[in-house]
């Protein structure tokens, strides 16, 4: 229940924020020609949205188990090591978003003290740094799930084996 | 020391099966913790955060986004369509049939694997078809998918520009100007090799509608299980760059597959009415390079921007051709290639960190000199570098590769005198190389898995395009007219 | 990093960034920075130069922040970059403030330095004085702007700060703060029609190769903040605080002297491509009654002291 909550509030940040993204975007070229509107702002909206976007994504990625790998090892190694292994990834995995939920929550808190502000809506910029801490949160967890139930359908294929 | 923490753990994490993003966030920050400690790590959210909100990079998920849909739409089934009227009588005509339509697919797409999973699905069974051996038919369009990122669009300029303008500023466009003509070429050696090879007929066991994710998940090399598109929740054992295309794979709808779309059937030239037909069919397809590239050379988009309008056509286009892709679609289509940018993109975020880590650590400086110092010879030290370039190509794609290597080769290149346009072009086909290259060869996996013949097998065949490519590498390298001829024709 | 010393002396490894190329006034500036400091600390102080941002993946408003936050040590910024982070920065960046560099000079030792040391100190920033990127002119690719209607629909890019957003924006054009790697290309294409900066980055980046038409308009005085972090300052003995004011000192009056001595130069080779017009007093009262609303807008951003502080004699 709880992973299908996430899952849908991932793919609905994605589905939301890539297709603002492409609207507004695109709205800006045809604005330059037509409307001559303020690029600024919807430059600033579009590549904010971007690391939202990102970090997101990234974390989907986790539970799709679609990042870009070099799997050879786990893929033919078996039984306790194939475990460690999996075990391994899981835990960098989860180190590298964890690393970032703290640093990037340490920006935002900065950020935040600070006030800078962006420049063309004049939004406070933690609020668009926010996207950092959030997704590498949604990352942590995907990467504990991901990691145990790997495990477990490792244990599955192998029993199915003997 | 430095250097050897920062690669030695990047080497130790990748080899375990982590991730190259996280491998390359990771061995970063090992790296300035050991070199300055906790405090010194603050400014990594920093320069992630830059990166992933750079304007010109932006280009990268809205060529993703305009592949995806283009690829729904059947757009590449309807350009080997085109491509066998015109071309499929001749003797050898199938191979020229592919290499055409993959220099059409490379046009529209950024990325290798795409164009292999797009044309292979089609082709590589009418290739065994015509007597070519499984492992052949499979190289061919392996190396073929590989133009798709020397001729542009192209997320590898796009990427390499980026990181390259610490050193010296080049721009998008004209670095995609000067990929078309070394892509051409590669198209042509490809199709030379393909002309002289041995012919026999073998028994077929595989059809064009097969499953891409199947065959890769029975390779045990993994791939994204089919919720992957529709966003489920059933994590996939096994990770792999390959699941681009397996993802791919599932997304398409039922219709993409164009049922009169057999091709290598003829002996005689189509008649005209056929090929008028046909191109008919493929000018929503063939528009596209017309909108990104006469948009950009007429002044009208950035780069970034022709990605955004290229997807925005896509979008319609496939709205009025495809009446499956309702509402439904549409999510699918945003939800996997936000995954698909995003895999990248954070790919991109852990690389600039990395390459943070060189700069700030002064490693670029070191390298180079030790490089520089190994020989008086010019020539010797290009090539050195260009078996550094195949090797980083054997194991990484090409985006860790040039925020890897961008920083540590290219001022030794521009020392030694090369130009940066020739340097972007010969590292993009170093790195094009790289997906047809063991142990980690992306598109090989792809068109091998198609085929239903092993990986192993599958590398078997791809040495003599190989040996073609590195013709052309050559050829790249030492005679610079040959990427800067047309983008100083064009004035780009 | 810092470590012990033989002598019971701390010795450092700073790192310096400059936004600008290593063949700018700044980068040279930053060198001889640094060799003075390690002259005159005989060998304890050691800086590393990095060009263009390269701490910041190329973002100078990053490289401010890590600034702020001691993740570095040095750099040199634009006051425009730092309006960036707080919006008071500006003040001094004032459309037409000064006439010309004497004036801005004078202001600057009269009052303006102070007010910007302080300001920076808030900002945790030891402000070691002002280099000077100079009055920032305009480009155009087709046409001549000598009034302000000549900018009506231009797209132009200007920096990412909301006081040079408002003032194209009040003129009539329509401002876009694309990357400045993206410019030249973009200039070429025509996807933008204009940009505004010193002469040196439009001689430096080639601007003249794709831009028809240059307007003298000494519109906004640029002055950089040569910064230190305000914390590893304070932690420095009084005799290693010295040695740095000096170097700095001498640095910031090496690169204003250089700019200004190339900007004649440049301005004579720009001259050779580019149609150069040099405004009238009177073509430039339009200019400055057209972006007066600008002052409205911004006045309370910048703070009344502040204000009063960059204002000539
Ligand atoms: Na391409
Ligand atoms: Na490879």
């Amino acid at each position: 229940m709880f992973d299908r909550i996430l899952t849908s509030v991932e793919n609905t940040v994605i589905v939301a924020a890539f297709a603002t993204m492409t609207v507004v975007y695109f709205a800006n070229v045809v604005s330059r020609y037509l409307l001559h509107g303020s690029l600024a702002f919807t430059t600033e909206i579009v590549v904010n949205l971007a690391v939202l976007l990102t970090m997101v994504g990234a974390a989907a990625g986790v539970r799709l188990g679609s990042h870009p790998s070099f799997d050879l090892l786990p893929s033919v190694s078996k039984g306790l090591v194939r475990t460690i292994l999996i075990s391994l990834v899981a835990a960098a995995t989860l180190s590298f978003f964890l690393l970032f939920l703290w640093l990037g929550w340490e920006m935002t808190s900065r950020q935040f003290v600070q006030g800078r502000v962006t420049p063309a809506l004049g939004v406070p910029q933690w609020i668009f740094s926010m996207a950092l801490p959030v997704g590498a949160a949604l990352g942590a967890i995907r990467a504990v799930q991901a990691g145990f139930s790997q495990i477990r359908m490792a244990a599955l294929k192998q029993e199915a084996s003997v | 020391m430095i250097e050897l923490i920062l690669v030695g753990s990047f080497l130790i994490l990748v080899c375990v099966g982590i991730p190259i993003a996280f491998s390359m966030g990771l061995s970063a920050a090992i790296t300035i913790l050991y070199a300055s400690g906790t405090h010194a790590l603050n400014p990594a959210s920093g320069v992630m955060f830059a990166s992933m909100s750079s304007e010109t990079l932006l280009a990268i998920p809205f060529f993703i986004l305009a592949g995806v849909i283009m690829e729904l739409t059947g757009i590449s089934t309807r350009l080997v369509e085109l491509a066998d009227k015109c071309v499929g009588h001749h003797k050898s005509g199938l191979a020229l049939t592919a290499i055409i339509a993959a220099l059409l697919f490379a046009a529209i797409s950024g990325s290798g694997p795409a164009t292999v999973a797009a044309l292979g699905a089609v082709l590589i069974p009418a290739l065994v078809r015509h007597g070519y051996s499984k492992r052949h038919a499979a190289s061919l369009l392996a190396s073929a998918g590989g133009m798709g990122i020397v001729i542009p669009p192209s997320i590898a300029f796009i990427v390499f520009a980026v990181v390259a303008s610490d050193h010296q500023r080049v721009s998008i466009s004209r670095l995609f100007m000067a990929g078309v003509v070394p892509g051409i070429l590669m198209g042509l050696a490809f199709y030379i090799v393909a002309r002289y090879l041995p012919r026999q007929l073998e028994q077929l066991t595989t059809n064009a509608n097969l499953n891409v994710s199947k065959g890769l998940g029975r390779l045990g090399l993994g791939a994204s299980s089919p919720s992957a598109a529709s966003g489920g929740d059933t994590p996939n054992s096994g990770v792999g760059p390959q699941s681009e295309t397996a993802t791919k794979g599932i997304i398409t709808l039922d219709d993409t597959v164009d049922p009169d779309a057999e091709v290598g059937n003829r002996s005689r030239r189509a008649p005209w009415r056929e090929i008028l037909r046909a191109l008919l069919r493929a000018i929503p397809g063939l528009l596209v390079p017309v909108i990104i590239l006469g948009g950009i050379y007429g002044g009208i988009f950035t780069p970034t921007e022709s990605a955004a309008v290229a997807s925005i056509y896509a979008l319609l286009v496939g709205l009025l051709t495809n009446r499956e892709l309702k509402f439904g679609g549409l999510w699918k289509v945003f939800t996997t290639a936000g995954v698909q940018s995003s895999r990248i993109m954070i790919i991109v975020a852990a690389a600039s960190l990395y390459a943070y880590v060189i700069t700030s650590n002064q490693i670029a400086a070191r390298v180079s000199d030790a490089l520089l110092s190994l020989t008086e010879s010019t020539l010797l030290l290009i090539l050195l570098i260009n078996l550094i370039l195949l090797i980083a190509g054997m194991f990484l794609d090409a985006v860790s590769a040039f925020y890897l290597l961008v920083p540590l080769l290219v001022p030794v290149l521009l020392e030694l005198g090369m130009d940066i346009t020739t340097i972007g072009v010969m590292m993009t086909i170093n790195l094009a190389l790289g997906l047809v290259t063991p142990p980690v060869g992306v598109n090989l996996l792809v068109a091998g898995s198609i085929a239903k013949i092993s990986y192993a097998e599958a590398t078997r065949g791809i040495w003599p395009f190989l040996l073609a490519g590195l013709v052309v590498l050559m050829l790249v390298t030492f005679i610079p007219q040959l990427s800067n001829g047309l983008p100083n024709l064009l004035g780009a | 990093g810092d470590g012990g010393d033989d002598d019971g002396e701390e010795s450092y490894t700073w790192d310096f960034t400059v936004t600008t190329s290593e063949n700018s006034t700044w980068y040279e500036a930053a060198e001889l920075f640094a060799d003075r400091l390690n002259e005159d600390s005989d060998g304890r102080m050691e800086i590393n130069i990095h060009a263009n941002e390269q701490l910041s993946g190329g973002d100078p408003a990053t490289g401010v922040e890590q600034l702020m936050n001691g993740d570095k040590a040095f750099s040199y910024n634009s006051t425009i970059i730092y309006d960036g982070l707080d919006s008071r920065f500006s003040a001094i960046n004032a459309p037409f403030l000064y006439s010309d560099y004497e004036e801005a000079e004078a202001t600057i030792e009269a009052s303006a330095g102070d007010a910007y040391a302080e300001l920076s100190r808030e900002i945790g920033v030891e402000m070691l004085g002002f280099g000077e990127s100079g009055f920032r002119q305009l480009t155009t690719t087709d046409t001549a702007v000598t009034t302000p209607e000549d900018l009506q629909n231009l797209v132009v890019r200007v920096p990412g700060s909301s006081l040079f957003l408002n003032i194209f924006n009040e003129l009539g054009a329509d401002p876009t703060t694309m990357n400045f790697a993206e410019v030249y290309t973009s200039l070429e294409t025509g996807t933008i029609d204009g940009q505004e900066n010193p002469y040196d980055v439009i001689y430096s980046s080639g601007l003249d190769e794709v831009q028809g038409h240059l307007t003298v308009w000494n519109y906004v005085y640029d002055p950089l903040i040569l910064g230190m972090n305000a914390d590893l300052y304070e932690s420095l003995s009084e005799d290693d605080q010295q040695i740095i004011q000096d170097a700095a000192a001498e640095a910031n009056a090496h690169q204003i002297e250089q700019n200004r001595a190339r900007e004649e130069e440049q301005l004579a080779e720009l001259s050779e491509d580019m149609e150069v017009v040099e405004l009238s007093e009177d073509q430039v009262e339009e200019f400055r009654e057209a972006m007066e609303p600008v002052y409205d807008t911004h006045e309370d951003d910048w703070t009344e002291d502040l204000f009063e502080a960059v204002q000539p004699e």
